[in-house]
């Protein structure tokens, strides 16, 4: 648990990682970007089709989270640009066999949401970007006031937009990358979640579950990893939550 | 059903079932220069590719399924080509990635993005060759494919329903095929029976019947005994038809009659789209020779 004190907002941040059940640990292709100092915060979901989904999100996630700006369409494609042709290039030092060859060519896809606080103005505020289908939720106690860019469980499906590492021939996808942003007061909670947890906590608030939801909130308070682990490995039984990487960024005012 | 996520622990199975009977040699109607059997090889090898890609991570490939190639002609057994994988019954995906016959070198266009097109260098594996001899022993062949389920089920009975992907120029001429097949249709896992998928393809120039919902269309009563032996297609697979462009309905059978080499390339893309997989269109990347 980190915390800092900024203008005059408390801050808290818990971040809480898994792979799917019965992976690894370093099979995960979710990745979270964390800037303490700078309230930059970020969710990437490597598809899981894709070749070296995890490190490519990975990627994403630290250099978006270490940079500066990269809130608006033009810049952020331009930082995708650039974060591809880098991997490619580690790519090509690469022997490879004839089939991760063919796979390195297909290349790799991950989906994106970073989030940066604004703390400075009298009004605090979220200012956010994202590209395919990892989501930011604003919740003020169990309502949900935004969640972007997707808003509904029934959205998600198997096919989004991904942020690509042959962004040359997949310009068509900086079309889709959007932003939002909202203003924060002292108890609200901002979530970074990637696809799964985020339709998962979607339909929990279309559903009213509001004893579920505040028992998901209970056990993300304590620093205790395994129980959260188990949390969801339990919803995940229940058929609930589908079997998938799991990443999670939770703020708290 | 076919809802059982396919994980190394849970893996599936998948059965290429092809008729290699003399009849094979012979070319489509219209097009003289491609035989049967050469075309057939040809989408069953980009098959297996499209299937080791999917399940490619980096530098491993994940046993996500395992694959059964049988032939029928002069004789009925593994069509996998060379010392390592013939007469294996079942290989699991990673050993069909690492034991090709050949891997032949060639490059393939592909967009560059900025209206032009640039040249990139592609490994094509082989694992098939083609085979065209003999008579059309299915019902053997069927036999085969039904010992090899009930091996798998009796192991694997949690996981996503095998499928067999039956290919045939032909009617049997070891009897009727109809037992067997239903035998092979009445198998399951807790997720759902076996997926039988039939597709004939023709020398005739006669019009092609693809994914009918009822048998009121077809011709003969070969074309009836194989529509009753084809799995109706999951909502998984229909879906994939619609992103082919293929036209189907509820109650769909995954059958073709009179195919032509177009119908084999879906016939194959679709009946391994399995869970909602977006099939790969390797059409789309056949290669420019070097």
């Amino acid at each position: 648990m980190m915390s800092s004190k900024p203008t005059y907002i408390a801050l808290k941040a818990r971040r809480f990682l898994t792979p799917k059940h019965e992976h690894a640990a370093e099979e995960c292709e979710d990745a979270i970007g964390i800037n303490f100092a700078a309230h930059r915060f970020a969710v990437a979901d490597g598809a899981t089709e894709a070749f070296d989904a995890g490190n490519w999100s990975r990627r994403l996630v630290q250099n978006w989270s270490a940079a500066d700006g990269l809130l608006n369409r033009s810049d952020f494609w331009s930082f995708i640009e650039t974060e591809a042709r880098a991997i490619n290039e580690l790519w090509k030092q690469q022997q490879l066999s004839w089939y991760s060859e063919n796979k390195q060519q297909i290349g790799s896809f991950a989906a994106f949401v970073g989030v940066e606080l604004e703390f400075a103005a009298n009004n605090p505020q979220w200012n956010a970007i994202a590209l395919g289908d990892s989501c930011l939720i604003h919740c003020r106690g169990n309502a949900v006031l935004k969640a972007f860019p997707l808003s509904e469980s029934l959205s998600f499906g198997n096919s989004p937009i991904l942020a690509p590492t042959s962004a040359e021939r997949n310009f068509q996808a900086s079309n889709n990358i959007v932003t939002a942003s909202g203003q924060l007061m002292a108890g609200d909670e901002l979530f970074l979640f990637s696809d799964a947890i985020s339709a998962w906590f979607l339909m929990l608030s279309e559903q009213n579950d509001e004893e579920t939801m505040t028992n998901f909130k209970r056990v993300l308070d304590d620093d205790d990893d395994a129980a959260v682990a188990q949390f969801i490995e339990d919803e995940r039984s229940s058929g609930r939550l589908k079997n998938d990487d799991v990443a999670i960024i939770r703020l708290m005012f | 059903m076919y809802s059982a996520q396919i994980t190394r622990a849970n893996p599936t199975c998948i059965i290429l079932l092809i008729d290699q009977s003399g009849s094979m040699s012979d070319p489509f109607s219209g097009d003289s220069a491609t035989k049967k059997a050469d075309f057939v090889a040809e989408v069953v090898n980009h098959t297996l590719h499209d299937l080791v890609i999917r399940c490619t991570k980096t530098e491993e490939v994940r046993n996500y399924y395992y694959i059964s190639i049988v032939g029928y002609g002069r004789t009925v057994g593994s069509a996998f080509g060379g010392p390592l994988l013939t007469q294996r019954n079942l290989v699991p995906i990673a050993q069909v990635a690492d034991y090709p016959l050949q891997v032949k070198s060639s490059y393939k266009r592909i967009a560059d993005g900025a209206g032009g097109w640039v040249e990139i260098p592609v490994r094509f594996p082989v694992w098939v060759h083609p085979n065209a001899d003999g008579k059309t022993p299915m019902c053997e062949a069927l036999n085969v494919v039904k010992q090899t389920l009930d091996a798998w089920l009796t192991e694997h009975p949690k996981g996503f329903p095998p499928t067999v992907l039956h290919l045939t120029d032909g009617e049997s001429s070891d009897g009727d095929p109809d037992y067997v097949g239903r035998q092979i249709m009445s198998l399951r896992t807790d997720d759902g029976p076996v997926l039988l998928f039939n597709c004939h393809i023709s020398s005739q120039r006669s019009s092609k019947i693809e994914y009918p919902a009822d048998d009121s269309r077809l011709p003969d009563g070969f074309a009836r005994t194989l529509f009753h032996i084809s799995s109706p297609l999951p909502g998984s697979f229909l879906a994939a038809a619609a992103q082919l462009g293929v036209q189907t309905a509820p109650g769909s059978r995954g059958f073709v009659f009179n195919g032509d080499p177009s119908s084999i390339v879906q016939f194959y893309e679709i009946g391994t789209s399995l869970t909602g997989m977006t099939p790969y269109r390797w059409m789309d990347d056949r290669s420019e020779s070097a």
